[in-house]
């Protein structure tokens, strides 16, 4: 009875906002919105895939949608390769080598300040600061790198790259911390330099971990929507360059970008049944990778 | 004497590789910090500078006096305000009554369902219904199903729970995700038995839960809160999209950027602005700085 009771209102949520929620996310795939009603109607049975084969027909025409779904997903390899270069400078942390506790609350400054406030401050930057330094330096002036067609896409990868570096310093120094002594002091009664303890031993025990932040890597995989709202607002006034705009955020804008005073509500089926093909691709990548994982996990018990 | 020199060679040649790691990325993490140092040092010192000055040299310190301009603050200060509807307008306090109101209240909910779920989850999984729970738990952490935006605006208007604080509660507070397993983690290191001396002195399940178990994890209860707290002070998708009528200080951040007012038009405003927006929240971690560093594992995490 007392489980019952504990449990009752967390299941309750749970049908309501998970179970419900992704039931009513399909059935919005098959919709459309109905101005004279204001509401979501069904397609006629002719047309019930109409949304799906507007996002495929989109998606391999080779044109916007394509290039916006491969800027996702390169902006998503480069939060990737930052995961490994996270886990070394916590491992440097760790290690206590020199400036630690600097490198510490500087490393969870980024976490700390909202992700707005600091894409702002990178905008700021680049634009003026780094602008006006190049000019002190080289007498010339610094190509535009926001909003310049070509520059704009590398500039969100460095800040992507930037921002992804100091990963979950907490948790990974939390769990680097629980390695046991004994371990640590064999390894060094063998002779493990640095990059062998690191390599051989911490890697290993924090292999759950990695697991978890590559699950979450690969769930998020092809709809990263990176820094561009905080960057590019909304599509109104300023309008991010083409070459830049992600999968993520251009569904974003869809659904609550400014579209020059039309109705949202109008891609609310066609976005969602980009969410959920989406999110069906997805399933196989983190299963495979959680068996991946599962493969080569050495079993530490610590 | 060869072989003592091609020794002697070996053994400096050891002594630099075992060096190159460590070096190269200290090396990298200084070149890291510095530049995250020097953006938020740029950033702080353009926010003191006069329109002038910054355009005349928008790198480095003021050449005179009259470069410093203090008061971009006070300006910034006040124009730190949204408007939600045509007739309302919220400012700084506002905004920062909503930072709080949104934050603490989805941390405080979410932390609390999840540190009751995971308590039954660990200590009656005997019970085979509860036992049979799991699934759920796995669904929603490894699934990745999620629902999108365009459906959750629905769901939440269907509910009458669109742009309601209640509601975001309600639809915030799920049980199964992340903190779950940070808390069930912590559960199943805690001995059984402190419970089972609670039943024999005759107290009941939600009494020995409640006054005897829940006290022994108050730290992860803090440490999870603060945890979720920030990211939840920092969040500003969720209500723009989901809380139009109660924009929080990172929201404000985002607006503030678009205002269209000429007196923070300026960079240096903006970045006053920002930094103003910046401040609750890094006067809260270096309070905590502490407790939140150091406290935190994911062990036993595997599913």
């Amino acid at each position: 009875m007392f489980c019952i009771c504990a449990l009752a209102f967390m299941l309750v949520q749970w049908v309501v906002f998970y179970v419900y929620g992704n039931i009513n996310n399909i059935l919005l795939a098959f919709q459309r919105f109905d101005a004279q009603t204001g509401s979501q109607v069904f397609y006629d049975a002719p047309n019930m895939f109409k949304n799906f084969t507007d996002f495929f027909s989109d998606l391999f025409s080779g044109q916007n949608l394509t290039s916006y779904f491969l800027n996702g997903v390169i902006m998503h390899l480069v939060t990737l390769v930052a995961l490994p270069v996270s886990i070394m400078f916590s491992f440097i942390i760790y290690k206590k080598l020199p400036l630690k506790g600097l490198f510490k609350v500087v490393l969870y400054l980024p976490t700390i300040i909202s992700s707005m406030v600091v894409a702002l401050f990178f905008r700021y930057f680049v634009e003026y600061g780094l602008a006006g330094m190049w000019r002190t330096l080289f007498g010339a002036d610094l190509p535009t790198l926001i909003m310049d067609p070509y520059n704009a896409f590398p500039t969100m990868l460095v800040y992507c790259f930037f921002t992804s570096v100091p990963g979950s310093l907490l948790l990974n120094l939390g769990t680097m911390s629980r390695i046991p002594d004994d371990l640590v002091e064999v390894g060094q009664i063998e002779g493990f330099s640095l990059w062998q303890e690191f390599i051989h031993l911490t890697v290993p025990m924090m292999f759950p971990i990695l697991q978890v932040y590559c699950l979450g890597i690969f769930t998020g995989f092809f709809t990263q929507q990176g820094p561009l709202f905080a960057i590019y607002g909304n599509g109104a006034g300023i309008k991010a360059p083409e070459g830049t705009i992600t999968f993520g955020y251009y569904m974003t804008l869809q659904v609550i970008g400014d579209n020059g005073g039309g109705d949202n509500r109008f891609m609310y089926g066609y976005t969602t049944a980009a969410n959920l093909t989406i999110g069906l691709v997805s399933i196989p990548i983190i299963w495979g990778t959680k068996k991946l994982f599962d493969r080569f996990d050495p079993e530490a018990e610590f | 004497m060869e072989n003592r020199e091609m020794k002697k060679g070996y053994s400096v040649w050891r002594k630099i590789s075992r060096k190159i790691f460590p070096v190269s990325v200290w090396a990298l993490l200084c070149l890291w910090t510095v530049a995250f140092l020097f953006m938020l040092f740029w950033g702080i010192l353009t926010s003191v500078k006069s329109d002038v000055e910054f355009y005349l040299n928008p790198t480095w310190f003021p050449s005179s006096a009259s470069g410093w301009a203090f008061n971009n603050y006070i300006l910034a200060f006040q124009n730190i305000k949204i408007s939600v509807t045509a007739t309302k307008t919220v400012g700084f306090f506002g905004l920062l009554g909503n930072s709080l109101l949104y934050a603490c209240g989805n941390a405080f909910f979410s932390v609390l369902t999840a540190s009751i779920a995971s308590y039954i989850l660990a200590k009656y999984k005997y019970i085979r219904w509860v036992n049979a729970l799991w699934p759920i738990v796995l669904i929603t952490n490894y699934m990745p199903l999620s629902v999108s935006m365009a459906a959750n605006i629905k769901l939440l208007n269907d509910l009458g729970l669109y742009d309601s604080l209640l509601g975001n509660y309600l639809w915030s507070c799920g049980a199964f995700g992340s903190v779950f397993l940070m808390y069930y983690a912590s559960w199943k290191g805690l001995s059984w038995g402190y419970a089972e001396a609670a039943f024999i002195d005759g107290a009941g399940h939600c009494r020995t839960m409640v006054q005897i178990m829940f006290p022994m994890t108050r730290t992860i209860f803090g440490v999870l809160f603060l945890m979720q707290f920030i990211t939840l002070w920092n969040d500003y998708m969720t209500p723009l999209i989901y809380l139009p009528s109660y924009p929080n200080l990172s929201y404000g951040a985002w607006m503030f950027q678009y205002s269209t007012n000429y007196e923070v038009a300026d960079v240096t405003r903006k970045m006053a602005g920002l930094l103003i927006i910046a401040l609750p929240v890094f006067v809260l971690f270096m309070c905590f700085k502490e407790k939140l560093m150091g406290s935190l594992t994911i062990g036993g995490l595997k599913g």
